[in-house]
């Protein structure tokens, strides 16, 4: 009951944060392709792979998993976002690009996850 | 409308040559179809203050990523997926929450003619908040790169390429299913409805 709370909380800062992260990159490109949510993505994935690790490797606890894990980065990355482009960036004809953002978003994810798990595997 | 017509009607909106000239519904879900960071001719820097706006903007995603990071705990919690299988639970997240946004996205925006400020809130509540904390990469990431140091590579393989063609089938079927609305609901008093068809008067 005080994890589920916890998670929500750290689900609301999550949230709250990619909405201000993915404005501010936003910002600073004036094209269509969504670096924002490219961004939250990558960093949000890297977090998790580091509190995974942390989990595996280093006997982080359950509750500190879920908490940051599940809520926080759960809630900062997001996937409804990415598909969303993906038919958008289609239907205005840009077809090339909405391939970049959903299989480039994926991969770039898994790569930051990845590399996040093997960083803190050599710690 | 051929890309040498001139801009008709006025506002964002209308813009030619842009995208989103035809279509009001934002590419990033994160962005208010007006915001001026938006992609468009008359695109400019939005210092974070003035787009976090009134406080009630904050609280409104703030509540809405409660509720999607308690829900989706929750339903790990009831539906716990056994390693080095096919991660369902994550999956039928990720794919709802795809749909979801497709439909309210649509609907908010393409209704907002009348109460605009209420619809913007739903958004902010349901879109940016709830669906976006609801829906994950970073779990699909981690779940993937775990598939595949259990030797499950081929178990990953189907999980990614299902996420992907699921999610955006959902979002496609979403973003026509809020347009069915439009055609079947009444039409808001104000001028009919904006955007798809991008016919001028």
């Amino acid at each position: 009951m005080i994890v589920a709370l916890a998670v929500g909380l750290a689900g609301s800062v999550g949230a709250v944060a990619r909405f201000l992260t993915d404005g501010a990159v936003q910002d600073r490109s004036a094209g269509p392709f969504p670096f924002g949510t490219l961004t939250v993505n990558c960093t949000g994935s890297f977090i998790l792979g580091i509190v995974t690790g942390l989990a595996w490797y280093h006997g982080l606890g359950g509750r500190a998993h879920a908490i940051v894990g599940v809520g926080f980065c759960g809630a900062f990355t997001t996937w409804s976002s990415v598909t969303w482009e993906t038919v958008r960036l289609t239907q205005e004809g840009l077809g090339r690009q909405a391939v970049v953002n959903v299989i480039g978003g994926v991969a770039a994810s898994l790569a930051a996850a990845a590399l996040a798990i093997m960083v803190v595997a050599v710690i | 409308m051929t890309p040498a017509d001139p801009p008709r009607g006025r506002g964002l909106r209308r813009l030619a040559h842009t995208p989103g000239a035809d279509d009001p519904r934002p590419i990033d879900p994160d962005l208010e179809p007006t915001d001026p960071s938006g992609p468009g001719r008359r695109h400019r820097r939005v210092p974070v203050r003035i787009r976090m706006g009134h406080p009630a903007v904050l609280l409104a995603i703030a509540a809405g990523g409660f509720f999607g990071a308690v829900a989706r705990y929750e339903m790990g919690l009831t539906w716990p997926v056994r390693a080095g299988h096919f991660p369902s639970s994550t999956f039928v997240v990720n794919t709802s929450g795809a749909l979801l946004l497709g439909l309210v996205l649509t609907v908010s925006i393409e209704r907002d003619r009348v109460r605009a400020r209420t619809w913007r809130y739903i958004r902010l509540f349901a879109c940016v908040g709830f669906l976006g904390a609801w829906t994950t990469m970073s779990t699909v990431a981690v779940e993937s790169d775990t598939l595949v140091r259990g030797g499950d590579a081929g178990v990953a393989l189907a999980y990614l390429a299902a996420t992907v063609s699921a999610g955006i089938a959902a979002a496609a079927v979403g973003g026509a299913a809020g347009r069915l609305h439009r055609r079947m609901g009444p039409r808001p008093a104000t001028g009919g409805p904006d955007g798809g068809e991008g016919v001028g008067p």
